[in-house]
């Protein structure tokens, strides 16, 4: 074991190989053209006209609005999340199993369809409220699942200790295990909020003026389109100080974790005259998250389906979809291959940088890709305004980080040990990375291209922003008949959407396999 | 004499299975103890209900003569004043190790007024030199060694002055070199407090080296309890004998003093006459190269461990019976060859046990 973990390590002190970081720097330079393109055209417009743009009443509206949602939408998070965590790792909880995969489906949920599905019900719910209500439920398993695998981790044996030492069960679970737990759920809230300010769609069905809907706003209505860019730099700022908190909170979970596990008995806390309170709990959430948008999916289908279903232009969204979605995949995945090799095997500032500069795509809200690179191709590569690969580099930048993940998870399975090994059997470099390496990590590299593929077909305002005129994905095709309140003609779109993202989200709820 | 832990009639289930079935053991007060068993044995359920972490389904327990289990009653761990040192540790990740310390100094507890800050203080400050750990009181607990955070462990565990300190295979995560030392640094640090302690391993040199007293535990039960030396010279049966240590054990026929078997007379404890079991230490059979010695052999095998060193011998049966393999233990510098011809002679007399 421990050898293993040692052989594991990323070689410290060798240099990498040219290629790999050049490869990298090719990568990491096709990020930043979303932000630094948009810095580009604020500044084309020069600080006179920006200034007024920015200091106005408006922005300071729209900045109030998106701060206040993505507070109480972490806040509620928090609230569902931590609870819900606690259940399903610790106590007695009858069905644990079932709801441990019920807490993360909700993520399978794109925002702008548990929206419409709320709103297609009660008409009446819309604003500020509507929309704490539906980003909280879709994103409370941001905090619920990082939570519950601390939970998992920690060290039990410091709770017995903490008795022993005086601490009434309240007192150990309060003084040893919530400063184990406490970071990942800082982190989780922090990603939930950083959801929540980044989130168009929820926000635009529900007409609620927050920063993204603004800029949309202000994109499509207004003839001045500094005006959008200002407001979207402004976003991204927001949203990058959200990363920056989150990135430290996650350093310190990190730290905290117990030195070594130990073969502790994974005993759980019964729940008692507790136990009907705590499953009202976890199906009421259930409920709310899945429940009502499931059933709301399917009335509206059946009354959709009743007037005829235009399955020529769902055959025609569908196929859209999937080739663009995959194109961004492909794109991703040969952007993540060198960043993700230098990660997994070498150390360094210019490796951390690097990987650190590939994470960008989280902190850019897809509207804010989508404008940028609207300006970007229409003033620099005209021949790739509106094309699908445009949309496709922009799922590559958003979904990047998703793809280094599974590139440097897949190249930390392949332990160096075993490429030496290789060696001295008598293979070339080349041969053992055919034979050994690719071999062994291929899986998890295709798994990721697919989760950035699945990730990608349910995007939707970049995808409004960039599409080529007339072509149409599911998303789109979607929206464009909510905001025309034909909720039932929707509907089918809206329920292949929601069977695409709950791949991922199955996968993201299993307990996380040792390596 | 007074008894820091009394346990009596203990019986204990873990998820619906009966894995303690009527233990007893006591241990003297200031006494260090040590629970040995192969895993399975139920030695760590023993462990967690004395500390009030498991609840028993019978029986009695006492530290420092207080009742703690009996019946009905069963004090919260934290009113225990138990120590536990777990097996890696489990210090508290998020504080430093003089917070891990002081982490018990919190709370009164029976009567006694929680303690100021100045002796809490002071009290930390004996504990870091008492473990040595003066320099580390501001790490982290990952920035520790493995040895080193066992010794912050058991700092913490002693700092409230528990009337029992529960040690669960402390020693069992580190290298062989670590270990050694650690356990005797521990033993030190347990003798310079005058704390009752109780350790569970399933490491019988750890066991021997370590313990004033000895319980040895299989299937639930303690098999035989005593000093480390009194159970390693007169094991109650030939499992417990070869648990303890190397053993060569053979049959015999005995006439109550004196045995005839395979490696020929052999006097032995008292034991009905008849048919019996002999247990002969390696260190019991000496290897000479004089053949009026003993029986004739052959060495097949050297374990060589520096100081000392194993010999197996392989022997001509007596009588025409088939040849048989002994061990003896011999100083290193009389290590035989291996192919070379000795003779095996017996010393002293060997236990007996009646067959069937």
């Amino acid at each position: 074991m421990a050898a293993l973990r040692t052989a594991a390590a990323p070689s410290v002190g060798t240099r990498p190989p040219k290629v790999l970081l050049a490869g990298s720097l090719v990568t990491g330079v096709l990020v930043a053209i979303p932000l630094v393109y948009l810095v580009v055209r604020t500044s084309e417009a020069g600080w006179a006209d920006v200034e007024p743009l920015l200091l106005r009443g408006r922005t300071l509206e729209l900045a109030v609005n998106s701060l206040a949602l993505a507070a109480s939408v972490a806040a509620g998070c928090l609230l569902i999340g931590v609870p819900t965590a606690w259940l399903i790792t610790r106590a007695d909880l009858p069905w644990a199993p079932v709801w441990r995969v019920l807490a993360a489906l909700p993520l399978a949920v794109p925002s702008y369809v548990a929206a419409y599905a709320w709103v297609a019900t009660w008409p009446g719910l819309h604003g500020f409220v509507g929309s704490v209500l539906v980003l909280t439920l879709v994103s409370s398993p941001y905090v619920t699942i990082p939570v519950a695998a601390a939970l998992r981790r920690a060290d039990r044996d410091v709770e017995d200790v903490a008795r022993t030492l005086g601490r009434s069960p309240w007192g150990a679970a309060r003084s040893t295990v919530w400063p184990q737990i406490a970071p990942a759920a800082g982190a989780g809230a922090l990603l939930a909020a950083l959801y929540a300010l980044s989130d168009f769609g929820a926000v635009a069905v529900m007409r609620f003026e927050a920063f993204t809907y603004g800029i949309q706003l202000a994109y499509r209505v207004g003839f001045d389109r500094t005006l959008a860019a200002v407001m979207a730099l402004v976003l991204t700022v927001l949203a990058l100080l959200v990363v920056l908190a989150e990135r430290w909170f996650r350093g310190n979970a990190e730290r905290r974790q117990p030195p070594a596990g130990t073969g502790a008995p994974a005993s759980t806390r019964p729940l008692g005259r507790g136990t009907v309170p705590a499953l009202t709990g976890v199906a009421a959430v259930a409920v709310l998250a899945l429940g009502v948008p499931i059933v709301s999916l399917f009335v509206r289908l059946a009354e959709g389906t009743a007037r005829g279903l235009e399955w020529g232009e769902l055959y025609t969204a569908a196929v859209a979809t999937l080739t663009v979605s995959s194109i961004g995949a492909v794109i991703a995945i040969m952007m993540a291959l060198p960043v993700g090799l230098l990660a997994a095997r070498y150390r360094g500032r210019g490796v951390a940088a690097l990987e650190s500069a590939s994470y960008l795509g989280n902190a850019l809200p897809g509207i804010v890709v989508g404008l940028s690179l609207v300006f970007f191709t229409v003033n620099v590569v005209p021949g790739l305004y509106q094309t699908s690969l445009a949309l496709a580099f922009a799922y590559a930048v958003m979904f990047l980080p998703k793809a280094v993940g599974s590139v440097r998870a897949s190249m930390a399975q392949v332990p160096p040990g075993l490429e030496d090994a290789a060696r001295t059997l008598g293979r070339s470099p080349a041969q053992v990375w055919g034979a050994v390496t690719a071999r062994i990590a291929l899986p998890g590299v295709t798994a990721g291209a697919l989760l950035v593929a699945l990730t990608a077909m349910k995007e939707l305002p970049a995808t409004l922003l960039l599409r080529p005129t007339g072509m149409d994905t599911l998303a789109t095709e979607m929206w464009s008949r909510t905001t025309v309140n034909a909720y039932g003609s929707a509907a089918p779109y809206a329920v292949t959407l929601m069977l695409v993202a709950s791949v991922p989200a199955y996968l993201l709820s299993r307990p996380e396999r040792r390596a | 004499m007074s008894l820091g832990l009394l346990v009596s009639e203990v019986v204990a289930s873990f998820g619906g299975q009966r894995v303690l079935h009527d233990v007893a053991l006591e241990l003297p007060a200031g006494d260090i103890g040590a629970v040995l068993g192969p895993s399975g044995s139920g030695k760590t359920t023993l462990l967690r209900v004395v500390a009030g972490l498991h609840r028993p389904d019978a029986g009695r327990v006492e530290v420092g003569g207080r009742a703690v289990n009996d019946g009905g009653l069963l004090v919260a761990p934290e009113r225990r004043q138990v120590g536990l040192v777990p097996q890696a540790g489990a210090l508290f990740p998020h504080l430093d190790v003089r917070q891990n310390i002081a982490f018990g100094l919190r709370r009164s507890s029976l009567g006694r007024a929680a303690p100021g800050a100045r002796q809490r203080n002071a009290r930390v400050q004996e504990l870091l030199d008492l473990t040595d750990l003066g320099e580390l009181a501001h790490r982290m607990p990952h920035q520790l060694s493995g040895g080193q955070q066992q010794r912050v462990a058991l700092a913490r565990a002693l700092a409230p002055r528990p009337g029992l300190v529960l040690l669960d295979e402390p020693f069992a995560s580190l290298d062989a070199a670590l270990r050694s030392e650690l356990r005797e640094d521990v033993r030190l640090v347990l003798r310079g407090a005058g704390a009752t302690a109780l350790l569970v391993t399933h490491d019988q040199g750890e066991a021997l080296s370590f313990a004033d007293r000895l319980y040895v535990m299989r299937g639930g039960l303690v098999l035989q309890s005593g000093t480390p030396h009194g159970l390693y010279d007169a094991p109650v049966d030939t499992w417990v004998g070869r648990f303890l240590g190397d053993a060569v054990v053979v049959d015999g026929t005995s006439d109550g003093r004196q045995a005839t078997c395979v490696l020929g007379q052999v006097s032995h404890t008292p034991a009905p006459a008849g048919a019996v079991q002999l247990l002969l230490r390696p260190e019991q059979l000496a290897l000479s190269a004089d053949p009026g010695h003993g029986l004739r052999g052959r060495v097949l095998g050297v374990r060589y461990f520096g100081h000392d060193a194993l010999v197996d011998v392989e022997v001509a049966g007596r009588n025409g019976t088939a040849p048989f393999v002994v061990c003896s233990r011999v100083l290193s510098r009389d290590v035989a060859q291996v192919g070379a011809e000795v003779h095996v002679g017996v010393q002293g007399s060997v236990r007996a046990y009646p067959l069937g």
